[in-house]
């Protein structure tokens, strides 16, 4: 059973004098006395007498005198908003209807709020600065809308250094393309960021700062904002938040400020808040949500802004395409690539038994015993850190994974070759030749590795699928077969062996690079010349590659086209099932299978080899075998 | 470092880039000329032939314009109208009168055969396209012959037929007076029988019989498994329609030619054709070389009419005659020529390698394709 005041003073501008005959005649027997807003404001005194509550139907501007009056006057305040005025609605979620938003106004059971005064001006409900990309929109914005305006305001858009004090006395220097004081305002993007630690009296101002520094850290912002429909715990990237009972904010040149809408002031900006100032009716929902969950302690949320010397970097033009970061944001994942990039003990007895096991595998012909080198590998993460290395320009980090890795090869290579020396017979098995004719798809395989590399290391929670990484690009198998090459002294064999993991080498690091780039380890690729060298390199051996992969591609299409081919050989007719083109150091052997009814002579054999030759420009040493069917 | 950097880059670089440089070198036109004469059906029934073979012709003379010496080549087009007795008189004329260097025949194996003693008597040499019939280039040494000969292409469809598609029973339709029809059906038959294949029934027939519905019937009751068919295109047809008409669907092999002449004479029947295997010299998704490849964008460069295995066997006549010419110090060395001719080895075509042997016979590979919605469907490939 809801109680209502027993009296009441009506406030109306000429505007809404319609309203005076309904809100006299109200149905909740509140004997109430209207009054002409203005009037009341001049001689408050006059009116207060009669009764201790306040109902106003007036615009927004004229119902902060009344609540700044209410300061001075302990009066309590009801609101009848008109229909237009939906940021009054949403700001003390009031019923649109008239005989509702009465029913509320005239109720005994007000709410107690704080007061937000920003250079002595009212807020009630958004204070912005500068410019809030998205944030300052609706909450329930069309998502296509919404990526428009996104996009729109992207043009131009640009980080400018502020400073935010708060009570506790913290300095808040950053870079941010604009800022928003919240207070009671649901229906924004920024409110509902931060819903779950607002309230109407606790004291505190809730500010939302806005520091996109990259296009691609905008898009994962909308990404993040679109993406959470519910309330958010998390802050998301490229937010900063501060709640303070009071906060000034600094600019280098003056900033104008909109408070409710309006322009009414300029930085510096000082807000405070004047805690459970007022009493005022509400709307059932923000009653029943008041405090919830709200703590009314400082909060200062700023990890995602930029600090230190970002700031300088941020302030200096546009925002980049590709976001920049401090050493310090990535703490730990840098002091991983630092040991990574080290040789220690485990790095080289991991690299002598991988090899060793990759050796025995390789002339066991046995993929199950390769795949365990492969996992035993170490040499994933010196690449990785050189990678980060080079994007950096830190030169130390470069040169210890450089030196890193070239002990490894040194170590596979050796190991490898002795290997291959203890076995007495050396085949030549098909494990070992999967790795002599590297192609433009390995280059592939060793590029998505090396994004896949860099990817997982920044990230702890899938650092598990590195194993999977190492896996697909196999490092240490093609050192071996090329040590074994040595080994046998076969020069071709070490070359081809060790092209494709020069390939893995050279794609892993320059594909990592990019990837940490993208991730946002380095505001540019600092070590431009030896990006530029490594790319080179790729080029180089881009090279032999792609001729690789010509061939192979002729041979399967050759393969492929060769089951069609018949021989009419002096009357006899030969049908190919099968042929198989294999390229041996510098000789290509075609195996042949035919199938024939009758026999065939040696003047029979000499033609088809001359058919089959007639068929390629260049030498191929032929293979037939030749299956007599019934 | 960075010198280091730089200068490895530099090298490695001249080094990728240094194959990337070769051009090819710039014949320089040398004002002279040489004359090719062109004999086909350009007019008349068979036009198809005459009219795309010379656009076959026409599409090497755009893509190559001068000989290696700077020599061009003006082509002289003769109607013969697939007449043996016009054949002759447009040889005689193009030889005497007009002097052409060689000459290009795309008439059927009747006009070919009344031309090839002519040759030998004028000493000029004779690059047939179409003509098939194994006594093309027999007897003369001045005629060349581009397509495989009837023989070749029998053997290969006695042996598709007995065994690939491993049917034993056939029936083999023959036209004799049709120096093509005659040739193939014989040296079907006999190598068919040679490899322990039944022919069931010879039936000879004239390109005027229309009435197949009781010769259809009587094969269809002897269980025969295949018709051979190597004959003219309204008989095909017409045989297609009784078979459908009686209801039986026998396995059905035609000759070289057969979708691109009813492609051009009977548009609206090639559905008669869906599922006939035939024997070819292309097919519609065999694999081109690159030469190939080159052809067919200069062919649509000049004509919008959709290539065909006559413009197929126009570009490869045409193409191997200038290769032969470019052989040549003199390139109206018709003595020359014809040697060259008849010495070309592994020249590369549309499909595949081709070489013409001393005798003047071709060496290249046959398709065996199966007719689907009017494409020739690349079956097997057979050298």
């Amino acid at each position: 059973m809801e109680s209502y005041v027993t009296t009441a003073i009506f406030l109306y501008v000429a505007e809404r004098e319609d309203l005076v005959k309904q809100v006299v005649d109200n149905p909740f027997a509140c004997r109430v006395r209207p009054a002409l807003l203005q009037e009341f404001l001049d001689s408050p005194e006059q009116y207060l007498e009669y009764a201790s509550h306040v109902v106003v139907a007036a615009p927004l501007d004229k119902i902060k005198s009344v609540i700044a009056l209410s300061l001075g006057h302990d009066f309590s305040i009801g609101i009848i908003p008109g229909q237009e005025q939906r940021n009054l609605i949403n700001c003390y979620e009031l019923p649109k209807k008239f005989e509702d938003a009465l029913d509320v106004a005239l109720r005994q059971d007000v709410q107690v709020m704080d007061v937000v005064l920003c250079n002595k001006h009212i807020l009630a409900f958004k204070a912005t600065i500068g410019r809030l990309p998205l944030i300052d929109s609706p909450s329930n914005i069309n998502p296509l809308l919404a990526t428009f305006k996104a996009l729109r305001s992207l043009w131009g858009l640009r980080l400018l250094p502020f400073q935010y004090l708060t009570e506790d006395g913290k300095a808040i220097k950053t870079a941010a393309s604009g800022c928003m004081i919240v207070q009671r305002h649901k229906r924004t993007l920024a409110s509902r960021l931060i819903s779950h630690d607002s309230a109407l009296a606790d004291g505190m101002i809730s500010m939302v700062i806005t520091a996109p520094t990259s296009i691609v850290d905008y898009f994962n912002f909308l990404y993040q904002t679109f993406l959470c429909r519910g309330q958010r715990k998390r802050i998301p990237s490229t937010i900063g938040y501060i709640k303070s009972p009071t906060i000034t904010i600094e600019t280098e040149e003056p900033f104008d400020v909109a408070i409710d809408g309006e322009n009414l002031t300029q930085t510096p900006l000082h807000c405070e808040t004047l805690p459970r100032a007022v009493r005022i009716n509400v709307g059932e929902g923000l009653r029943e949500s008041a405090g919830e969950g709200a703590k009314n302690t400082e909060r200062i949320e700023i990890k995602n802004l930029p600090a230190g010397k970002e700031l300088t970097k941020a302030t200096k033009k546009r925002i980049p395409f590709f976001s920049y970061a401090s050493e310090e944001r990535f703490r730990d994942l840098f002091v991983s690539l630092r040991d990574d990039s080290k040789i220690q003990p485990t790095y080289l007895i991991l690299m002598v038994l991988s090899t060793m096991l990759a050796a025995i595998g390789l002339y066991q012909s046995s993929s199950a015993v390769v795949i365990g080198a492969m996992l035993l590998a170490p040499l994933m993460a010196p690449i990785v850190a050189l990678a980060m290395g080079l994007l950096r320009h830190d030169t130390k980090l470069s040169k210890s994974s450089m030196l890193t890795i070239m002990v490894g090869i040194l170590i596979a290579l050796t190991a490898a070759s002795l290997i291959s020396f203890l076995f007495p017979h050396k085949p030549i098995t098909m494990e070992m030749q999967a790795r002599l004719h590297p192609s433009l798809l390995d280059l592939g395989v060793a590029i998505v590795a090396g994004v896949a590399g860099a990817y997982t290391k920044s990230n702890k929670k899938i650092l598990q699928s590195l194993a999977g990484v190492s896996i697909a690009v196999a490092l240490v198998p093609p050192l071996a077969v090329a040590g074994i090459g040595l080994g046998m002294g076969d020069f071709s064999f070490f070359t081809q062996a060790f092209l494709l993991f020069s390939t893995n080498l050279v794609g892993i690091t320059l594909a990592a690079t990019f990837t940490f780039r993208l991730l946002g380890y380095s505001p540019v690729v600092r070590d431009k010349w030896g990006v530029v060298f490594i790319g080179i390199l790729l080029i180089g051996i881009s090279i032999p590659l792609y001729l690789s992969y010509n061939e192979l591609v002729d041979t399967t299409v050759l393969e492929k086209n060769w089951k069609q081919e018949r021989f009419l050989v002096n009357d006899k007719y030969l049908i190919v099932q099968q042929a198989k083109m294999v390229h041996q150091r510098d000789e290509k052997l075609l195996f042949v299978r035919v199938l024939v009814r009758e026999p065939l002579t040696r003047k029979d054999l000499n033609q088809l080899r001359k058919k089959i030759e007639s068929n390629f420009s260049d030498t191929v040493t032929i293979r037939v075998q030749v299956i007599y069917i019934p | 470092m960075n010198k280091i950097c730089i200068l490895i880059s530099i090298f490695l670089l001249t080094a990728s880039l240094s194959g990337c440089g070769e051009e090819q070198e710039k014949i320089q036109p040398s004002g002279k000329s040489i004359r090719i004469g062109f004999i086909g059906p350009v007019s008349g029934p068979d036009k198809v032939l005459g009219g795309d073979s010379l656009k076959g012709v026409q599409t090497v003379l755009h893509m190559e314009p001068y000989l290696s010496n700077g020599d061009t080549i003006e082509l002289l087009v003769e109607d013969d109208k697939n007449d043996p007795a016009l054949a002759v008189k447009a040889f005689k004329k193009l030889v005497e009168k007009d002097k052409v260097t060689a000459l290009i025949v795309a008439s059927s194996s009747g006009a070919a055969l009344a031309i090839n003693e002519l040759a030998d008597h004028y000493q000029t040499p004779v690059v047939i396209l179409l003509a098939s019939h194994p006594d093309i280039s027999k007897e003369t040494k001045y005629v060349s012959q581009i397509t495989f000969d009837n023989t070749f292409q029998a053997k290969v469809a006695a042996l598709f037929v007995r065994d690939e598609l491993l049917l034993e029973r056939v029936a083999v339709f023959t036209n004799p007076d049709s120096y093509h029809s005659k040739s193939l059906s014989e040296e079907f038959i006999r190598k068919f029988r040679s490899i322990e294949g039944e022919i069931d029934d010879v039936v000879s027939v004239s390109q005027a019989t229309t009435d197949y519905g009781e010769i259809l019937s009587h094969l269809r009751d002897r269980d025969v498994q295949l018709l051979y068919l190597p004959m003219a295109v309204e008989n095909v047809i017409e045989i297609s329609k009784e078979l459908q008409a009686i209801g039986w669907s026998p396995e059905v092999m035609g000759g070289d030619g057969l979708l691109t002449r009813v492609f051009a004479e009977k548009r609206d029947d090639t559905q008669y054709l869906e599922g006939f295997f035939a024997t070819d010299l292309y097919s519609n998704n065999m694999e081109m070389t690159v030469y190939g490849r080159k052809v067919v964008k200069g062919f649509h460069s000049l004509f919008e009419k959709k290539n065909s295995t006559f413009v197929a066997i126009g570009v490869e006549g045409m193409a191997i005659l200038m290769n032969a010419v470019n052989r040549c110090k003199e390139s109206s060395d018709k003595e020359c020529i014809n040697s060259k001719l008849h010495a070309t080895v592994d020249f590369e075509g549309l499909l595949g390698n081709i070489t013409i042997q001393p005798d003047g016979k071709a060496l290249r590979a046959l398709a065996v394709n199966r007719i689907r919605e009017d494409q020739l469907e690349f079956v097997v490939k057979v050298y």
